[in-house]
């Protein structure tokens, strides 16, 4: 009776390393029909927040040899294998994995397998790459209803003065009850919101 | 989601929102809200309602598949404007179409706290889902549904008695009241009279009832104003002889409840009271004379909130439906 609701939606099963992927299609957000291929000058990156774009990105121009460890600061001029380059990428601020990335991505197409969130997006575009998106075709999207709590919880605390306004002693405490209710509860709300894909 | 799931859950709903949202229900009520709140299963042929519509419920599948169109605000609103408009024409209670609203919705927000969710928002395809965390909602047919069921089922043992008062009269009853007793001296119309107490004449207003007026300055002696002050004043200033026939008392005496929510004295210097009279003289003072004045159609009901607003609410409507008093006598005047 119910939905498969896990996000991924068995995608890692059907990744390649390369090349088109059976189930994915190709898309940037605005337009469907700009699809095309995987080619050499491409990079492909795992879905994720903007630190680990930037990130898989750098690893990803690493591998492709257009990326010298030595030029970010927490490797401190020493060789460093994939994860402790990965580490070092990590321990670097997001403004200094931009600078190293800049000159290598610009101008080339950057896809991403899944949901990349606005902040990411927006930090690849600003680098001068062209992002695409790679989603399952029967991808469910996912509407997560929990900030609506907190839409009650502002209308529970106009309703307290509204009731001042009206000499409503009964509704002044029950808005204000709900409001107590809504407050206390504000960290396990928060905790019950969709984390975001990817 | 199990049949019983949902209807546990609607009536809680029901409940919750009768006590929040000052409406009062009648049986009817409660069974649309049980009605309603299986119905949106009606596109899924392998549930209870889907079994008893056969192959409506299996077009309705074909057509729309599970959790879609029936599970959406698109048939909320339709279902609530289609059925709820017909029972509140047949039934003559607005509250039915509250709750054909109300359990219809629950059955909505119950399936959106289940893994699959459902599409609030068709034709849209998205999932609307609540809580956002997976983990966090209920597995149809687990343990965490049996969880749901037993938490609705206690929430709503415990907004049935709520919702029968509302919940100012809940407020009003926890905020307690002043007793007093006294003999009344004069009745100065069908819902004020005055009341000898502590050695002290105190002029009362009747609180949450409204007869027509009779001795307003400015005004015309309402429809069915004289009798209704003449019905309170045999009840209440009936002169109390005692066995010989000796007048013990010339007014009747009564027990006065003024609660302590809310303003005590109205614009005009009056106390805001109910009025406790003792029928079979057995020294307990226990017929609400303010309620009495409603049931036999003597008095309208006022609108704002009070302690015992709900049961004067019912006992206006059987009044009306029954044509006592002024309902019948002057139907066709407004109701301030």
């Amino acid at each position: 009776m119910d939905f498969d609701t896990s996000k991924n939606g068995g995608r890692r099963e059907h990744r390649h390393r390369s090349g088109e992927i059976p189930g994915f299609s190709t898309a940037t957000r605005t337009d469907s029909s700009k699809a095309r291929a995987l080619e050499d000058g491409d990079f492909r990156i795992p879905a994720g927040s903007r630190k680990a774009a930037l990130v898989h990105l750098a690893l990803e121009a690493w591998r492709k040899g257009l990326l010298d460890p030595k030029e970010l600061g927490e490797v401190r001029g020493r060789i460093v294998d994939e994860a402790g380059l990965q580490r070092a990428l990590y321990r670097s601020s997001i403004g200094e994995i931009e600078h190293v990335l800049g000159p290598i991505v610009k101008g080339r197409r950057i896809v991403v397998e899944g949901r990349l969130a606005g902040t990411g997006r927006t930090a690849l575009q600003r680098l001068g790459a062209g992002v695409e998106e790679l989603r399952l075709e029967d991808e469910r999207r996912y509407v997560d209803m929990t900030p609506a709590i907190f839409v009650v919880a502002a209308v529970a605390m106009a309703v307290r003065y509204v009731s001042l306004g009206l000499d409503d002693q009964s509704l002044y405490i029950l808005a204000g009850m709900a409001f107590a209710l809504m407050y206390g509860l504000r960290p396990f709300f928060f905790k019950m919101q969709r984390p975001r894909d990817g | 989601m199990k049949v019983a799931t949902h209807i546990v859950f609607g009536e809680c709903c029901l409940f919750a929102a009768s006590a929040v949202f000052d409406f009062h229900y009648e049986t009817p009520s409660v069974l649309a809200a049980a009605l309603c709140s299986v119905l949106p299963d009606a596109d899924y042929p392998k549930s209870w309602l889907g079994h008893q519509l056969g192959s409506i419920s299996e077009d309705l599948h074909r057509l729309f598949g599970h959790r879609s169109f029936m599970h959406s605000l698109l048939a909320l609103a339709l279902v609530t404007a289609a059925l709820g408009s017909l029972l509140w024409w047949l039934t003559g209670q607005s509250a039915t179409m509250i709750s054909v609203g109300v359990g219809y919705g629950s059955h909505l927000f119950a399936d959106m706290m289940t893994l699959g969710g459902v599409q609030l928002f068709w034709p849209g395809r998205a999932i609307a889902v609540f809580p956002g965390r997976d983990e966090y909602r209920v597995v149809s047919g687990g343990n965490s549904e049996r969880v749901f069921v037993a938490l609705a089922l206690i929430l709503a043992l415990l907004f049935y008695p709520v919702s029968r008062v509302g919940f100012d009269g809940l407020i009003y009853r926890l905020g307690g009241a002043d007793t007093l007793y006294g003999t009344v001296t004069k009745v100065t119309d069908g819902d004020t009279i005055e009341v000898e107490t502590q050695g002290r004449t105190t002029p009362v207003r009747l609180i949450g009832v409204d007869t027509p007026e009779t001795v307003a300055p400015d005004e015309p002696i309402g429809c069915y104003g004289k009798e209704a002050s003449a019905y309170t004043k045999q009840i209440l200033y009936e002169r109390q002889t005692d066995k010989e026939g000796r007048v013990v008392r010339e007014g009747r005496l009564v027990r006065l409840e003024i609660p302590r929510i809310g303003d005590s004295e109205d614009a005009y210097g009056r106390t805001l009271a109910y009025v406790w009279i003792d029928t079979d003289d057995d020294g307990e003072y226990e017929h609400l004379f303010n309620e009495d004045l409603i049931e036999q159609g003597y008095a309208r009901t006022t609108t704002f909130a009070h302690t015992y607003r709900r049961e004067f609410e019912r006992a206006r409507e059987e009044a009306e439906e029954r044509g006592a008093g002024l309902w019948s006598a002057c139907p066709e005047v407004d109701v301030p």
